[in-house]
């Protein structure tokens, strides 16, 4: 007889839901409101609007040539920018599942689930990897 | 009378995406004012969200070839839009998922680290191919949504497969769960097996998740249900919640490329959710089986075009 008491989900689930849903909410608020500042012209953007067709049918690194357009993290400091403003409500909405693992880790940290906190970690490890931009390809 | 609903909504589908089909070609035949392309872009993954809910199939799988295929936008900006477009959709249903119980976090933490980390290979590796030459990119793009477009029709999911014994990692993680069937009102308990096997098809899903840009949804739910034997339940469910983990990485790097444009990425993104929202209404009043083979049929159409667009067709 299979020992169905040891059937469970995890206790941190519904927390991992409360912070997605918040800070979800959060994320595309600041994306739109960048956005309708972009489209409205209150903040100038890089590239004026009615010169993008003329850039979005190149490859990524001619149009970053051509455009001057910010690569890595320079775009916290090109925020007066249109064209960069709803980078910041992108950035947000991309943060939101390190957000999660940041709080999971410490939640299985403190209940001694070794091996969720290794996966965790891990995945952790990944998460800043790929956003620090610290990793670079060459053609 | 099904083949009347067929082409009711056959004719539909068409209608909708037909402006995008029409002006597909050469963009600099047609003299439009900047904004007509991202409107087109945003009426289309709108059309793409509610019938993307209601087949079942992600945004993602749909948005990349049909917008590298039929609009102007270079592929590189395409698929890191689709990366965001399926990680907003993810976080959007994720909340409700996880408090029903459905999508499983323990299930989900070791899928999406092994599909995440591969995601970010897949990364590199696609903007690699598509700085040589982006008919890489599209050609094998092509390739791959004709091949999604079989497993679709051909891999039949199981409601609840029988489970033998779960291996090593399934009781290292403790992948097992409880949800309420909510048609009876029971209790079901829940565990997988072939754990190791899952997760090899997981590097799979994550290459392709970020080299095309696609979501992949396609490839976790028959992952967590045929092989792993997951109720379709949890499986549909938890594939949708693990994108936001597994494109997370992805979308990071083509970021932080210069691979996001903001006017291709927030119309299709706002546009995606509120059709996902609407579909998700009109779920109980249409068949998914007749609205699934139609999105299978414009995946395919899709798929042709983009391989025809690698080869200068």
């Amino acid at each position: 007889m299979e020992d169905t008491s040891a059937f469970e989900n995890a206790s941190e689930q519904k927390l991992y839901a409360r912070i997605v849903y918040h800070t979800n909410h959060v994320g595309l608020f600041v994306l739109v409101a960048g956005f309708a500042l972009y489209l409205t012209g209150v903040l100038s953007p890089h590239v004026p609007l009615e010169d993008l067709p003329q850039y979005w049918s190149l490859p990524l690194n001619e149009y970053l040539e051509k455009t001057d357009a910010p690569t890595g993290w320079q775009w916290i400091s090109e925020l007066s920018y249109g064209d960069v403003a709803p980078l910041l409500g992108i950035a947000v909405l991309a943060s939101v599942t390190l957000l999660c693992y940041l709080v999971l880790f410490f939640q299985f940290l403190q209940r001694g689930a070794k091996s969720l906190v290794a996966i965790t970690a891990i995945e952790l490890f990944f998460m800043f990897l790929s956003a620090s931009n610290l990793i670079q390809i060459s053609h | 009378m099904k083949r009347s609903i067929l082409f009711k909504y056959g004719s539909l589908l068409f209608s909708l995406l037909s402006p995008s089909i029409l002006l597909a070609g050469s963009t600099a035949e047609f003299d439009m004012p900047w904004w007509g392309w991202p409107t087109i872009l945003f009426f289309t993954t709108f059309f793409i969200g509610v019938f993307g809910v209601m087949a079942g199939i992600g945004g993602g799988v749909l948005f990349v070839p049909l917008a590298s295929s039929f609009f102007p936008f270079h592929i590189d900006f395409v698929r890191g839009t689709g990366l965001f477009i399926a990680l907003g959709s993810s976080l959007a249903a994720a909340p409700h998922l996880l408090e029903k119980n459905l999508a499983s976090l323990k299930l989900a933490l070791p899928s999406a680290l092994v599909a995440s980390t591969f995601a970010m290979v897949g990364a590199f590796l696609g903007l690699w191919l598509s700085a040589l030459n982006p008919a890489y990119i599209q050609g094998s793009l092509g390739v791959t949504i004709i091949v999604i477009v079989f497993i679709m029709l051909f891999a039949k999911n199981s409601e609840h497969p029988d489970v033998t014994h779960g291996n090593y990692l399934t009781e290292l993680f403790q992948i097992n769960g409880i949800y309420t069937e909510e048609t009876t009102g029971k209790e079901v308990r829940w565990t997988v097996h072939k754990t190791t096997r899952g997760m090899l098809g997981f590097v799979i899903v994550g290459l392709l998740a970020g080299i095309f840009g696609l979501g992949a949804g396609w490839a976790n739910v028959a992952i967590l249900n045929l092989i792993m034997g997951a109720p379709v339940k949890i499986a549909v469910a938890t594939s949708s919640f693990a994108l936001s983990i597994t494109d997370s990485t992805a979308a990071w790097i083509y970021m932080n490329k210069g691979a996001v444009l903001p006017i291709l990425t927030v119309p299709s993104m706002v546009g995606i959710m509120l059709g996902a929202k609407i579909g998700s209404k009109l779920l109980p009043k249409v068949k998914p089986t007749v609205i699934r083979n139609m999105v299978i049929g414009v995946l395919f159409f899709a798929g042709v075009r983009s391989l025809m667009k690698a080869f200068g067709i």
